[in-house]
């Protein structure tokens, strides 16, 4: 502090000297809520360069100060007071802090921000007022359903990521992720590391106008999340925020009773009757139990001597989840040093965060085997050698055999599969505003995100899963990982108001390196383990950027966005791509003739245009022939004489791989009425990508392969998307606010250079879906089912829909989509004087769902009866519809309208002011509340949970209904 | 003044760093780091290279991809099991015969059971998809194995000689695959060394490849180790007359021009060399140790397994475990999979079922299913001849390396197919070949099978058909063998589910080719369907 504050002193030497006769003038500055006196305040004659700032009693002296001067008091987070001098000796002032409330909202862009107001992209600010409430424990599920066009799938498996899709993604093989970006750093390892606690905001670029300065990396959409900083206030504040919730299962897999089972098997399967047991199992019931969550996150903000705000949190979530076994335990910190120097030139920022993440990862395989287990079966036998568990076997040898699912409760008990994950990740960011030249701005950020990962898995030395041919073995392995993005960004920014004319012009470099290594032991216990260190061979990432905003008259907004994007992905030839965006916004709510009108408050027109990337494809150098060698104890070598060889394989290659474009068309409409009691966005848009990467099939003698990625065709997207926010009553003891977003989104490969591909494997080399020309991108690709008279499909009868007299693959057609036509959110939030209540539900409307629980189990042979005849199997009752012999998995019978309507969140609080009585000088406060997650499903989809990502529903990891209680305590 | 310096100074080292980032931009020239993988130059720099890439081709008919059984595979888009050479050969040559028969349901599967198969076939595909795979990749070590590339990189004259001999091994293999290709599909995609990957083949029909195998092959010749001198499981100049010997016996079939003249003399060098019919109870062929001194004798060309070492989901292991039902510990296997069987017409071409009157019968009599097969499907417990040739125990009975991937090897080539070829020509009454050779011949595999001896008068075609069943079966012999005896298409020959009837009945002609794979069709407009489909 101490040097600092020599520092500024030695500031003040360059200061120039006056030559006029003038005075001095004299004072303190204090808060004018705590009544604190302020240190660093600047204290400035306006229109010159005469200036000091409060020393640390909040005193100041400024010389040469004239009659009529005005005399400028700043200070981060403060209003601006001016006084004019009027020869007093002394003046005494009290800043104000400002009130959130009042602050210019202001949204991300990318290096950079801008006024929300003065935004010419379509982008969806959300800060935590906007969050979803309830039992949260993964940062994704805060904007889960309220900004249009944004889908968020969460899955049901404790610490488990969400998949995100921005106006449903412009790829097709290509990742369809949007880029997410923590205070600068764009990361790749997902954010189930992340305390939602720490989060601020999220500034979601939907459009290429905005995201062309994220060129190859901006294509569907960029997340940019900004997380919470300390404050400029001298106080210190803490907040505890805790929540325990009880899991539950919403719904099963509707499979056969043990009863109802026994008819099937009487009735279908006669010879087997002898394999039906006395019992009454109902195996998900074995499986599936009530679990606990609970969140704890302690942060306390305040502003270290001053002049370094400063933000710690600690958090720790603990989930016991639905299926027996698994459990997630993460435990968070997360620093935050913003402090600036030299008369705020110099701003530094600093973010550190480490999360060590535990997890206990059920076998999964469970599930499907509580649904295949033949429910006569008993979960126990005294005389099984499997540890206790009944299982299906004869003896054989010394060993023995085993015949249909093995006992799923023994798969989960006698399996500990445990990984832990430690992952720094911060940056550091230093933005220097040239004391020489005001207007130019040098921002250095350097970030690293940094995962080590370690796992071990064994499995019990009698389970039935853990054989080796006939004889018990177990299972023992372990495995590691290590991950490293590291990033170096530099841009200058300048900026100036010529006139009439506002210039802001940013121009940067970006570097980023990502590398990856992992390890896996194999089974230890094996003689033929095969241990092997697997290196990733890197991918970097540098780009070029710059944009240019222009503000006219305050009403005509232009901004030209450029990226000169590189990446290790291609070769030399074709590895840099250019991506420009040109957006144009008019507010015309500041032109004369809607400035005064009661009913238009806020008005403005965007229009953009922009072409972005995408190189990121799992291939990371498919541009050059490799060799690629089996490892020594990989199963995979060749004996000649007695002498086994490594087999050595040259890799399939496509020198010819370049960019993925997408160029993007929004027109959009920002819109306040009634004072801004009613805002929203209205977007309208069209995407079309480009040399769309795929991967192609290869077929005999074209390459080393028969599957490869290629650049072929062209997908496009069209949608709207309206979010409105309603504050219908604001009042001392009423406050109630309605938002709701809908989105509309179609896409439709327009080329595909007369190729089509199959996509959504629903097992044995089947698939439900297809890649072709002209149709929604996955849709269902299925025969026509023929159904007799009472509507029951006939089993193997499709129509022969070209006519040919022949039932073959060319009858095969598209049978609706796994993409929801509409998606909608809507929250409510209504306050009564102490009390708040708050719902929100999600919708989702033409979505369809391929039945693949059904598909693949619903039938006789090789289902119902196991091709070991010594097995029958449970199935999903779907089949008392169908009873099919045999599997159909090729029917459309199984395209099932999965449309949607869920209640996702209830919560019910009440807020205590000053409890405990604590001192009434300062803030505090006390909610408690309570609530429900995952409180509705209204489907007309039968299965476990119509939310599927990718359309084929194959058993997921059920999300829990969750029923909490929890506290936010600040003071 | 200090300060401002001091800052004038960061400014200008960033902007010296921007131009230092632009040095950076080789950082994006990023190469193998994984110890498993490499660039052209560095894997070439190993001379012990050109043996691995040569064991991947070998191994090509044996494991699917460069980890055994299962996970990082050559074939795409097909499960990798079903991906493998040998599971996919043997199927289309079995199953559409009476010798075989399989009771699963897997999508497509039951067709090549009774001749309903179609363009999008997934086991035709699968099998094409493998079968060219190996002819890229053997095009690829004759481009990156030539005079120039092994002098560009300075090779010693040990490695350059013993790259002339791998080679020649290469171009065997390539010529096999072709083989396989063309008594299959007919037509076939075609490329060699001269061309370029990535650009889509042009067609040739069987006449052009028979043109080419027939030259191949003999232009191999002399680069080709002498009969038995190369290392066991690798081929010699045996080996590529055996081959050259398949080609002019099916010359008829597949260019319409008798070679029978050709095959005889070929057929003469193959008895007269070194390859002796072994000396083991004929149950021992098929057994893990099949690989000992005493069988290698007649294995002239052997696809080599080993339950540790080179593994797969095809092979012997689906040899051994898809016709076992609860009898796998018998067979040294950890579970049967109950799917193949045998047809009735199959089990009446041996004098009984019990292997008392030939002990080439290794059937479990004990099943107690009927022979005659009910159903089209899932009828592994209901009828079929259970057949339990292949197994996982040694000839000693002791237990194999592995209870799920048999040590087993599986006999490309024998030298006893090669007797009956000479026993057929002697049966046509080709000039030179003789029906008292073809009865010493034939009588020698009797002998070993405890099988009554024969006459010469016994030398009839139908009979050398029916011996080549009882000798050969399972072998990957029948569908070839009934269409060069003319009892695959039309009626001259049913069998139960033949044409999808019980009792069996005529099929067309287009079923003695299968049609070429509509994907394969939909990635290269050169390509066209056969006759039929």
């Amino acid at each position: 502090m101490k040097t600092i504050y020599k520092k500024l002193l030695l500031l003040l030497l360059f200061l120039p000297f006056s030559v006029l006769a003038q005075g001095t003038l004299g004072g303190t500055v204090v808060d004018s809520k705590s009544n604190q006196p302020i240190p660093g305040v600047n204290v400035v004659i306006e229109g010159s360069t005469i200036g000091t700032q409060t020393d640390f009693d909040g005193k100041f002296k400024l010389p040469k100060v004239n009659k009529g001067d005005k005399i400028v008091f700043s200070f981060i987070g403060y209003t601006n007071q001016t006084v004019t001098y009027a020869n007093q000796q002394t003046v005494n002032v009290s800043m104000v802090e400002e009130s959130n409330e009042l602050k210019e909202v202001v949204v991300q862009v990318g290096y950079g921000s801008v006024k929300k107001k003065d935004a010419t992209g379509a982008v969806a600010l959300i800060t935590t007022k906007d969050f979803n409430k309830g039992a949260i424990t993964n940062t994704e599920n805060l904007i889960n359903g309220r900004v249009a066009g944004v889908v968020v799938t969460q899955g049901g498996r404790p610490g488990d990521g969400a998949a995100i899709r921005i106006r449903g993604g412009s790829s097709l093989n290509a990742s369809n992720d949007p880029l997410v970006v923590i205070d600068g750093l764009p990361v790749d390892k997902g954010l189930s590391s992340v305390n939602p606690n720490d989060i601020e905001s999220f500034s979601v670029l939907k459009d290429a106008s905005a995201t062309a300065i994220y060129g190859s990396r901006g294509s569907n959409g960029v997340i940019l999340i900004k997380t919470k900083k300390g404050t400029k206030k001298d106080e210190i504040q803490l907040s505890f925020n805790s929540y325990t919730a009880v899991n539950s299962l919403a719904k099963k897999v509707d499979n056969y009773s043990a009863n109802e089972f026994r008819d099937i098997v009487k009735q279908f399967v006669p010879s087997r009757v002898g394999l039906l047991g006395k019992y009454n199992t109902d195996w998900q019931d074995q499986i599936f139990e009530d679990g606990v969550t609970s969140d704890n996150n302690l942060s306390v903000r305040g502003n270290i001597m001053n002049t370094m705000p400063t933000r710690l949190s600690v958090g720790y979530t603990k989930i016991d989840g639905v299926l027996k076994t698994s459990e997630f335990d993460r435990k968070t910190v997360a620093l935050s040093l913003t402090p600036s120097f030299f008369d705020n030139h110099l701003r530094v920022e600093v973010n550190a965060n480490y999360a060590y993440e535990k997890n206990r990862y059920a076998d999964e395989g469970a599930i499907n085997n509580a649904i295949a287990m033949n429910p006569t079966n008993p979960v126990y036998d005294a005389k099984s050698p499997f540890g206790g568990y009944f299982e299906t076997y004869t003896p054989t040898g010394t060993g023995y055999t085993v015949y249909g699912p093995a006992n799923p409760l023994a798969l989960l008990e006698q399996r500990n599969n445990r990984g832990a994950n430690s992952r720094y990740y911060g940056n550091a960011q230093i933005d220097y505003k040239l004391h020489f030249f005001e207007d130019l701005r040098v921002v250095v950020n350097a970030g690293l995100d940094i995962n080590k990962r370690e796992g071990t898995d064994v499995t019990a030395q009698n389970a039935r899963s853990g054989m080796n041919g006939l004889s018990l073995l177990g299972s023992n392995s372990n495995s590691w990982g290590n991950s490293e993005n590291k990033l170096l960004d530099g841009y200058l920014n300048y900026n100036h108001q010529f006139g009439k004319v506002k210039v802001d012009f940013t121009t940067g470099y970006s570097y980023q390196d990502f590398q990856d290594e992992s390890y896996g032991s194999g089974n230890t216990l094996r003689v033929d383990s095969q241990p092997d260190v697997w290196t990733s061979p890197g991918v970097n990432l540098q780009a070029f950027y710059a944009r240019m905003n222009i503000d006219l008259y305050s009403k005509y907004l232009i901004t030209l966005n450029y990226r000169r994007d590189g990446t290790s992905r291609f070769a030399e030839e074709s590895r840099w791509g250019n991506f420009p965006g040109v957006a144009v916004a008019w507010k015309v709510s500041d032109e004369n003739f809607l400035k005064d009108s009661k009913v238009i408050s806020d008005l403005k027109f965007r229009v953009g245009w922009g072409v972005t990337g995408q190189q990121d494809i799992p291939a990371q150098y498919d541009y050059f022939k490799r060799y690629n060698l089996s490892g020594p104890n990989s199963g995979a070598s060749y004996p000649f004489g007695s002498t086994y060889y490594l087999l050595a394989k040259p890799e399939g290659y496509n020198e010819t791989l370049k960019w993925e474009e997408t160029t993007t068309y929004n027109l959009g409409f920002d819109f306040g009425f009634f004072d801004n009691k009613l805002t929203g966005s209205l977007d309208f848009y069209n995407k079309i990508t480009n040399d769309l990467f795929a991967f192609v099939d290869e077929g005999a003698l074209q390459n080393f392969r028969t599957r490869g990625p290629a650049n072929i065709g062209q997908l496009e997207s069209k949608g709207v998307e309206l979010g409105l926010n309603y504050n219908a009553i604001q009042n001392d003891i009423h406050r109630l606010n309605f938002n709701f977003n809908i989105a509309y989104n179609n896409r439709n490969i327009t080329s595909l250079d007369d190729n089509e591909y199959f996509t959504g494997g629903i097992g044995l080399d089947l698939y439900s879906q297809i890649l072709k020309e002209g149709l929604a991108p996955n849709s269902f690709w299925l025969y026509q089912q023929i159904y007799d008279a009472n509507d029951r499909p006939i089993e193997g009868a499709y129509v022969d829909r070209n006519k040919d007299g022949a039932v073959d693959s060319a009858d095969k057609y598209e049978f609706h989509k796994p993409e929801a036509d509409y998606t909608m959110g809507f929250m409510t939030n209504y306050n009564y004087k102490k009390w708040d209540f708050s719902m929100a539900w999600r919708a989702s409307v033409g979505n369809y769902i391929y039945d693949n629980v059904s598909g693949s189990r619903s039938f006789i042979s090789q289902g119902i009866s196991d091709n070991n005849p010594n097995a029958v199997n449970n199935a999903p009752v779907d089949f008392s519809i169908t009873e099919f012999s045999q599997r159909k998995a090729e029917s459309d019978y199984y395209v099932h309208d999965g449309s949607w309507l869920k209640w996702d969140n209830l919560t019910i609080g009440y807020l205590f002011d000053k409890p405990f009585g604590l001192s009434a000088k300062k803030e505090s406060s006390l909610r408690i509340y309570t609530g429900i997650q995952n409180v509705l499903i209204i489907s007309k989809y039968k299965g476990m949970d119509p939310e599927i990502f990718g359309g084929n529903d194959s058993t997921i990891y059920p999300r829990a209904r969750m029923a909490m209680l929890g506290l936010n305590f600040n003071f | 003044m200090k300060n401002i310096e001091s800052i004038k100074i960061k400014f200008f080292a960033f902007i010296g760093m921007i131009a230092l980032f632009t040095a950076c931009t080789d950082d994006m020239n990023v190469f193998p780091k994984d110890d498993d993988e490499f660039t052209s130059e560095k894997f070439y720099a190993d001379p012990s290279s050109y043996k691995q890439f040569m064991a991947k081709i070998y191994a090509g008919l044996a494991v699917t991809g460069q980890a055994g059984p299962a996970g990082n595979p050559d074939i795409q888009n097909i499960d990798e099991g079903f991906g493998q050479y040998l599971r996919g050969y043997w199927q289309l040559q079995e199953l559409p015969t009476d010798e075989a028969m399989v009771a699963w349901g897997d999508p497509t599967l039951p067709e090549l059971n009774t001749h309903t198969w179609t363009k999008d076939n997934r086991f035709v595909r699968a099998f094409y998809s493998r079968a060219f795979f190996q002819v890229s990749l053997a095009n690829e070590f004759l481009r990156e194995t030539t005079d120039d590339k092994l002098a560009s990189r300075g090779e010693t004259p040990e490695i350059k000689a013993d790259v002339k001999a791998f080679r020649a091994e290469v171009r065997f293999l390539r010529a096999l695959s072709y083989y396989h290709g063309i008594d299959l599909f007919g037509k076939v995609p075609f490329a060699t060394e001269d061309d370029k990957v990535g650009v889509k083949p042009q067609e040739k029909d069987r006449v052009f490849v028979f043109d080419f195998l027939v030259k191949e092959l003999k232009a191999i010749d002399a680069d080709l180790k002498a009969a038995r001198t190369n290392e066991y499981g690798r081929i010699d100049k045996i080996g590529a007359k055996m081959l050259l010997a398949k080609l002019y016996q099916n010359s008829l079939v597949y260019t319409n021009v008798n070679r029978d003249t050709e095959a005889l003399a070929v057929i003469n060098e193959i008895i007269a060399s070194p390859y002796k019919i072994a000396t083991v109870p004929y149950s021992n062929l098929f057994m893990a140790d099949n690989d000992r001194a005493a069988v290698q004798n007649e294995m002239i060309f052997p696809v080599l397994f080993d339950g540790l070492k080179t593994k797969s989901w095809g092979g012997t292991t689906y040899l051994v475990h898809a016709p076992c039902g609860d009898w796998n510990g018998e067979l040294g296997i950890d579970g049967g999979w109950f799917g193949l069987v045998g047809r009735k017409e199959f089990a009446a071409i041996f004098p009984d079922l019990t292997g008392a009157a030939d002990k080439r019968a290794i059937f479990n009599s004990g099943q107690g299913a009927a022979l005659s097969i009910p159903t089209a499907s899932d009828f592994f417990k209901t009828g079929g001849l259970k057949i339990r040739k292949w197994t996982n125990i040694t000839s000693t009975g002791a237990t194999a390396s592995n209870q799920t991937h048999p040590d087993t090897d599986f006999p490309m080539f024998r030298l006893a197919d090669v007797y009956l070829m000479y026993a057929e020509l002697a049966a046509k009454g080709v000039a030179g070949a003789s029906t008292t050779t073809a009865r010493d011949y034939v009588n020698v595999l009797r002998v070993r099978a405890n099988a009554g001896q024969v006459t010469t008068t016994d030398i009839t075609s139908q009979f050398v058909l029916n011996e080549r069943a009882r000798e050969l079966y399972w072998e990957g012999h029948r569908r070839q063998d009934l269409i060069r005896f003319g009892k695959y298409a039309g009626s001259s020959y049913n069998w139960e589910w033949k044409g999808n009837v019980q009792t069996g009945t005529s099929i067309d002609d287009k079923y003695k080719l299968f049609p070429v794979p509509q994907s394969e069709i939909n990635t290269n407009p050169n390509l066209t369907q056969n006759p039929g489909y």
